[in-house]
């Protein structure tokens, strides 16, 4: 466990010390701060609309009308800018022969990828707990559903977690951090339009979809069958990776 | 102690490495030299571990690499020609992360090795701004912190200034000293002729030369009766080529220690005067010449 802990503190450490890791995690603040005025204000003009409607407040709910389609912009931020974090994870360590120092060492391979994991988490825990500040202010002038924040929080954790294993997985096939980005975008676009074919959500391209199994995540209503979705496709990228990176000694 | 036997190594349907036995002892101190694309590197990565044989075994420490790859690299320090360190970690850093890659989280075990490679001045700065040389102290720092009873080194001089050198031929010296076993790739031979007992040559994947540095030297041999003698020593065994220097003075070139031979077989034609020429080079070029 140590040797874990080592390389995901080392990473985390780097990617806290390099310009594009604070350039990425200020991006990702600043669109979602700008999205969120964006949602504030469509919200407002909308309430102002239904003003002498008496269902208003049931049919503008704060979950449904602000903080969901906030989550959703913070989901496609994290699919947008996640990838750049995880592109240089492997590949960068081979490109440079830093993997020499990893491989003549007694950490296993299985290690390797879990710090490595570990380190893309702990960004992407950054990036959650940054853009929970505003929904989370919104509860000193609103009633703010905090359940079905976590809930929604809880898809977005879900869903970094996959953007980690994709992009690490990617990152384990290349030794070119381009190659590495482009191909995490492929598989996570793919993945995210895939439900777009069929919108019957018992149809295989449905159950297929990240979008479909995130939608009523990040409303709050968290379903057995999208956490296991989200899981079971983290477990297999990251199980992918390090049979990709078992392979490195042979190459 | 490293013991190779047989082996291998393929890229696809390139042949890197022919099948290779090779031993060092522990406290060794060998080079292993060949020309560019030889193989050494290959050998080398075998020997630490990053690369897997395509046949054959590699021991290190008593520990076979594949079959109890742990404790193997436990026991083995690997400078790459690329010292494998991170520009944007501090030296300290830098040695305390691969320490911990070993299970060392002592701080001691980095302070002595920082001391070691005498980087204990520039501990606190990013290596991102150290020279070439500085750089590789780092990668010898990070592959001793652990204390390697086997140390592999992959041109550790290259980059490396006249006085950086001699202190790093000062430290393997002395590491060889305490028991370590000490296996260097280079192409500067002096290195080899200055601190290694024995040296290895590498050529076209295989291994051409094996031989004690001191040995690797030609006779030059003068006696007052030269008829014959050329036959005679051409006849010696390990003796690859007799040549003229003058009517009655040869240079004799071979394989291993050829002095007590040739003055045995000069003996009979009045020796005048035996020389011994150490020239590594020219050992490696014969070595080298054939597999060409």
């Amino acid at each position: 466990m140590s040797r874990v802990l080592a390389v995901a503190a080392r990473d985390l450490r780097v990617q806290l010390r390099t310009p594009a890791g604070w350039l990425a995690l200020a991006a990702i603040q600043a669109l979602a701060g700008l999205f969120w005025l964006m949602l504030v204000d469509g919200y407002v003009e909308r309430r102002a609309d239904l003003v002498f409607d008496p269902y208003a407040a049931a049919r503008t709910t704060l979950a449904d009308h602000l903080v969901a389609p906030y989550l959703g912009n913070v989901a496609v931020l994290l699919l947008v800018l996640g990838p750049a974090v995880t592109m240089g994870a492997l590949a960068e360590e081979r490109r440079t022969g830093r993997s020499e120092l990893l491989l003549t060492s007694p950490l296993r391979p299985a290690e390797l990828v879990a710090g490595k994991a570990l380190a893309s988490l702990g960004w992407v825990a950054l990036v959650l707990a940054g853009t929970a500040v505003l929904p989370l202010a919104l509860g000193a002038w609103a009633p703010v559903d905090l359940g079905a924040l976590a809930g929604g929080y809880l898809g977005l954790g879900l869903l970094g977690a996959v953007v980690v294993g994709v992009g690490l997985l990617c990152s384990a096939v290349t030794d070119r951090q381009v190659v590495a980005l482009l191909l995490a975008y492929v598989v996570l676009m793919a993945l995210w339009v895939v439900g777009w074919l069929d919108r019957d959500p018992t149809s295989l391209p449905s159950q297929l979809s990240l979008s479909a199994h995130l939608r009523d995540l990040l409303r709050g209503a968290v379903r057995r069958s999208d956490l296991s979705y989200l899981l079971l496709l983290t477990g297999w990228t990251l199980f992918a990776t390090w049979q990709r990176v078992r392979t490195w000694r042979h190459a | 102690m490293i013991l190779l036997r047989g082996v291998g190594r393929s890229y696809g349907r390139h042949r890197a490495v022919e099948p290779l036995d090779l031993r060092v002892e522990a406290g060794e101190l060998v080079g292993l030299l060949g020309p560019n694309g030889a193989g050494k590197t290959t050998t080398l990565r075998m020997i630490a571990g990053s690369l897997a044989p395509s046949e054959g075994s590699v021991q290190v420490a008593g520990f076979d690499q594949e079959a109890q790859p742990q404790e193997a690299r436990a026991a083995v320090g690997y400078l790459p020609e690329r010292p494998p360190v991170h520009d944007d970690l501090t030296v300290r850093e830098q040695v305390a992360f691969a320490a911990r890659l070993h299970g060392v989280g002592d701080a001691a075990a980095v302070d002595a090795a920082l001391t070691r490679c005498s980087l204990a001045a520039v501990a606190g700065r990013r290596i991102g701004h150290l020279s070439k040389g500085f750089r590789q102290r780092v990668g010898l720092a990070c592959a001793l912190v652990h204390g390697p009873r086997v140390l592999v080194l992959d041109e550790p001089t290259s980059g490396l200034d006249p006085t950086q050198r001699a202190e790093l031929r000062a430290l393997l010296a002395s590491l060889a000293g305490e028991g370590t076993t000490v296996l260097l790739s280079t192409h500067v031979l002096s290195d080899v002729e200055a601190i290694c007992r024995r040296a290895v040559v590498i050529a076209a994947g295989r291994v051409v030369l094996d031989v004690p540095v001191g040995q690797a030297a030609d006779v030059v041999v003068t006696v007052a009766h030269p008829d014959g003698l050329a036959a005679t020593l051409a006849a010696l065994p390990g003796v690859r080529v007799v040549e003229a220097l003058g009517p009655a003075t040869f240079r004799v070139q071979g394989d291993g220690d050829l002095r007590a031979a040739v003055a045995r077989a000069a003996v009979d034609h009045d020796l005048l005067a035996l020389d011994l020429h150490h020239d590594l080079e020219a050992a490696f070029l014969r070595a080298t010449e054939a597999v060409r």
